[in-house]
């Protein structure tokens, strides 16, 4: 205890000693004596530091790309690794969520405001009007399987190409709809043919069905016609 | 053994700045207490809403209102009062000075508690940011914020007067609180309320605000308390004085971090969150460091348990801190929240947390600290019993049934066979059962206050400067004489 | 706030208070680090790091030392014969 007092060249409390001294009795009675600077053991800095590295290891891992867009944790560097192509009926029917609120899970609408999907000319009819429609919306009158609807389908155009043709799949095969499939191509072909129409009224959208389309966006033949 | 004729320098000292801190500390923490009651039945309301929707069925005190009014008034007002009691108590023991500004901190006490009455009308009001924990309109807020100015110079000043040679690890967390929690708040305000930034730069500033005032203001505060009293109610030092400083180090380093871990399954960018995530898991080295240092400095003295009500609330307050640490941290892992997230599960371990280690905590500084600033002792045994078991048994209740229900509840939703209200269903049981809890907690917190309140009204505050030193000799003499029975 | 202003002028001014925001935040970062760095070298100096012993048991005195276990239920403090 003195020797300890002699090497440290702080003087700390004039009566410390006095203090120590009064109470080795009562130290000598504690149970486990002890001096407050059990030094930390070696074994416990490595598992420190190796557990610090598993913390790099999962933030290198799971660093997506370290960008302010990039919502994906994985991959980082190395070969780009491509997203296997999804089955379009599941991603669609995961943004026919968005749809489900004015045309109904049925896909009947709600008559008099909404129009159906089920069995819709629009739906089974023009791929190329179907993309039309989605990307731009409508506003206005609109008949449907001859019934008049007067409300506002809003555009589509921030979904992905994929997710458009997607919900489109989906829709055209659905309710006992039936046709083939939307290519993504010709997504992305009318999205650029489109830019900056605004939204579609019935005359307007007639007009674009009927002017012919880009040469590379001729839709594939055999698609049914109404 | 030890009665001492003539006080050394070192207890007058230390009986000065008793006497020194009395006013202003037994103002913090008397209104702590109240705020404390206010959160709490604030909290049973919130519960008792989610089984019984018509309960209180008027417009100020809708969930959406009187739950934030619930974590405001508990975090704010108990949590900011008592953790700034503690800390001026504390703080002026540890630097055997007296404490300064006792004027301004009273007025600094009394504009909190304006500020918090203020708050808590505005958000019932309809009033709220709608940001959560920083609920309170600015003009509230702002009333909370000028009374901490006071304390961190106060803090300071001791500091920069103190009569030791050495720092001792509660004052390094006491230091560090008043250096974090102004930058804390000022930043969060500026990016939040002030709208420096938008959108999702906003829920990650939320968010780390959010965290980080359990983390780098409850938390500290009650590691600081239970590095002070666990050594001192038992007479032994601290096990390691090393691993205290990695301790602190290491909880100053990562803690900060791991806020982003509310917001997996965000719109973030995917760095943010793992950030968040490794911070999260990184708190396992201080976690385990302070758990080993104060676990094994209880070693050997757990038969004092039985007679100190101060060791019951530190020890069951730094067991907590260990369990609800390592849960928190695993809580952080996408896997663990692709589970609990936004299930009753977060709600358990918060509870765990502020009213398992936090709170206790507090109630261990001021059932250690009270008697030596009021000079007189705990009118009743029984309510401390009452108190200390009340809260054990509640936090247990409380933080097993949410766990529980919450591990179940995310194991449903995740099912999509099983239709929401099914889920709901199975979860209001547990919900009842935590309305249970929070009357047990209610009933704890008040067998502590008729404690308090009257060993208050025995006593008469004054500024008067101690006359003291032969009272703190026959206390001396009282204890002795105890320990020969 | 901004919000309610006209667009150009709103956008000047969301613009201005991110240059000061992150100017506050540099220099604040700045200022906290050169602090810290300052107050570890104090620490060593005065020997803060030295003779961590003494820095442990500092919370003790004569009054109540090593040893003596210093709080316990009051009624156990009546029993004694001094109560109040
Ligand atoms: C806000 C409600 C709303 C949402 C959401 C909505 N629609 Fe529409 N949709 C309408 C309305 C209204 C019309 C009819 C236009 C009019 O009345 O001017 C319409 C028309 C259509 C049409 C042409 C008419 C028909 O029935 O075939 C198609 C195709 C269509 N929507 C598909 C979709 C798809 C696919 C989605 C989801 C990606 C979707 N809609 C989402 C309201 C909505």
């Amino acid at each position: 205890m003195s020797d300890q007092k002699n090497s440290d060249p702080i003087q700390m409390h004039p009566d410390e000693d006095s203090v120590f001294r009064i109470h080795t009795a009562a130290m000598r009675e504690m149970e486990e004596p002890r001096d407050g600077i059990s030094p930390t053991p070696v074994s416990y800095i490595i598992t420190c530091f190796l557990y610090l590295l598993c913390g790099g290891f999962y933030m290198g891992y799971y660093g997506g790309t370290w960008k302010g867009d990039g919502l994906a944790e994985r991959p980082i560097g190395g070969p780009a690794v491509v997203a296997p192509p999804q089955d379009p009926m599941k991603l669609g029917r995961e943004i026919f969520n968005s749809c489900m609120q004015c045309h109904q899970e049925s896909g009947l609408g709600v008559p008099g405001s909404y129009p159906p999907l089920a069995g819709s000319e629009y739906v089974l009819g023009d791929k190329r009007r179907l993309a039309a429609i989605l990307m731009n919306g409508i506003n206005g009158d609109f008949v449907v399987k001859g019934q008049t609807y007067n409300s506002k389908m809003p555009s589509w155009a921030m979904l992905e190409d994929e997710e458009i043709a997607a919900v489109a799949t989906y829709v055209r095969n659905t309710w006992g709809n039936r046709a083939d499939t939307m290519p993504i191509d010709l997504v992305k072909s009318v999205r650029k043919e489109v830019d900056g129409k605004g939204e579609w009224k019935s005359a307007t959208l007639a007009e674009f069905a009927a002017t012919a389309p880009p040469a590379a966006a001729v839709p594939p033949p055999g698609a049914p016609k109404k | 053994m030890n009665v001492v004729n003539s006080p050394t320098e070192e207890i007058r000292a230390r009986i000065e700045a008793d006497s020194s801190a009395r006013v202003v500390v037994t103002l913090y923490w008397a209104s702590a207490l109240f705020w404390l009651t206010f959160a709490t039945l604030a909290g049973l309301i919130s519960s008792i809403k989610l089984h019984s929707p018509d309960f209180l069925n008027y417009e100020w005190l809708t969930f959406g209102r009187i739950r934030p009014v619930h974590w405001d008034t508990a975090i704010y007002g108990f949590g900011g009062l008592a953790a700034s009691g503690t800390l001026l108590w504390l703080q002026a023991r540890l630097c055997q000075v007296k404490l300064p500004f006792r004027g301004p901190l009273i007025i600094g006490g009394i504009l909190y508690n304006l500020g918090m009455v203020l708050g808590v009308i505005a958000v019932l009001a309809g009033y709220s940011t709608g940001v959560e924990t920083l609920e309170f309109p600015v003009w509230a807020m702002t009333f909370l914020v000028l009374p901490f100015v006071v304390i961190v110079i106060a803090n300071f000043t001791m500091y920069a007067r103190k009569k030791t040679q050495h720092t001792y690890v509660s004052q390094w967390y006491l230091m560090a609180v008043t250096v974090w929690f102004p930058v804390l708040v000022l930043s969060a305000e500026a990016c939040i309320n002030f709208g420096a930034v938008d959108g999702v730069a906003q829920a990650i500033a939320n968010w780390w605000y959010g965290h980080n005032v359990v983390g780098l203001f409850a938390t500290p505060t009650g590691i600081a308390a239970a590095y002070y009293l666990i050594p001192k109610v038992i007479g032994k030092p601290i096990h390691s004085y090393h691993l205290s400083l990695v301790g602190f180090w290491t909880n100053a380093i990562f803690y900060n971090w791991a806020g982003t871990h509310h917001l997996t399954g965000g719109p973030l960018p995917a760095w943010t969150i793992t950030v968040g995530v490794v911070g999260s898991m990184m708190m396992f080295i201080p976690v385990i460091t302070i758990g080993i240092n104060h676990h094994m400095t209880m070693l050997g003295s757990f038969h004092l348990l039985k007679t100190s009500p101060t060791l019951r609330f530190a020890v069951m307050g730094s067991m907590m801190y260990t369990v609800a640490s390592f849960q928190g941290s695993l809580e952080a892992l996408r896997t663990h929240q692709e589970v609990t997230h936004f299930t009753h599960y977060t709600i358990g371990h918060v509870h765990l947390g502020m009213y398992g280690f936090f709170a206790p905590l507090m109630f261990a500084m001021m059932y250690y600290a009270m008697p030596r600033l009021m000079r007189q002792e705990w009118s009743s045994a029984r309510l401390i019993r009452i108190h200390f078991w009340c809260t054990l048994v509640g936090t247990a209740l409380y933080g097993g049934a949410m766990c529980f229900a919450g591990v179940k509840q995310g194991l449903m939703m995740n099912d999509p066979a099983i239709p929401f209200l099914k889920v709901v269903e199975f979860t209001i049981p547990f919900l009842q059962l935590r309305t249970l809890a929070g009357l047990i907690l209610l009933s704890g917190t008040m067998a502590f206050l008729i404690n308090f309140g009257r060993m208050m009204a025995r006593h008469k505050l004054t500024f008067a400067d101690p006359t003291l030193f032969t009272s703190e000799r026959n206390w001396d003499a009282l204890l002795e004489e105890e320990q020969k029975v | 706030m901004a919000h309610n202003l006209p667009p150009q002028l709103g956008e000047a001014l969301s613009r201005a208070s991110m240059f000061f925001v992150f100017i506050f935040i540099w220099s604040f970062a700045l200022f906290a680090g050169i602090t810290m760095v300052w107050l570890l070298a104090w620490a060593v100096r005065r020997g803060e790091f030295q003779n961590l012993r003494d820095a442990s048991r500092m919370i003790f005195d004569d009054g109540e030392p090593i040893g003596e276990v210093t709080d316990r239920f009051p009624e156990s403090i009546k029993a004694s014969g001094e109560g109040r």
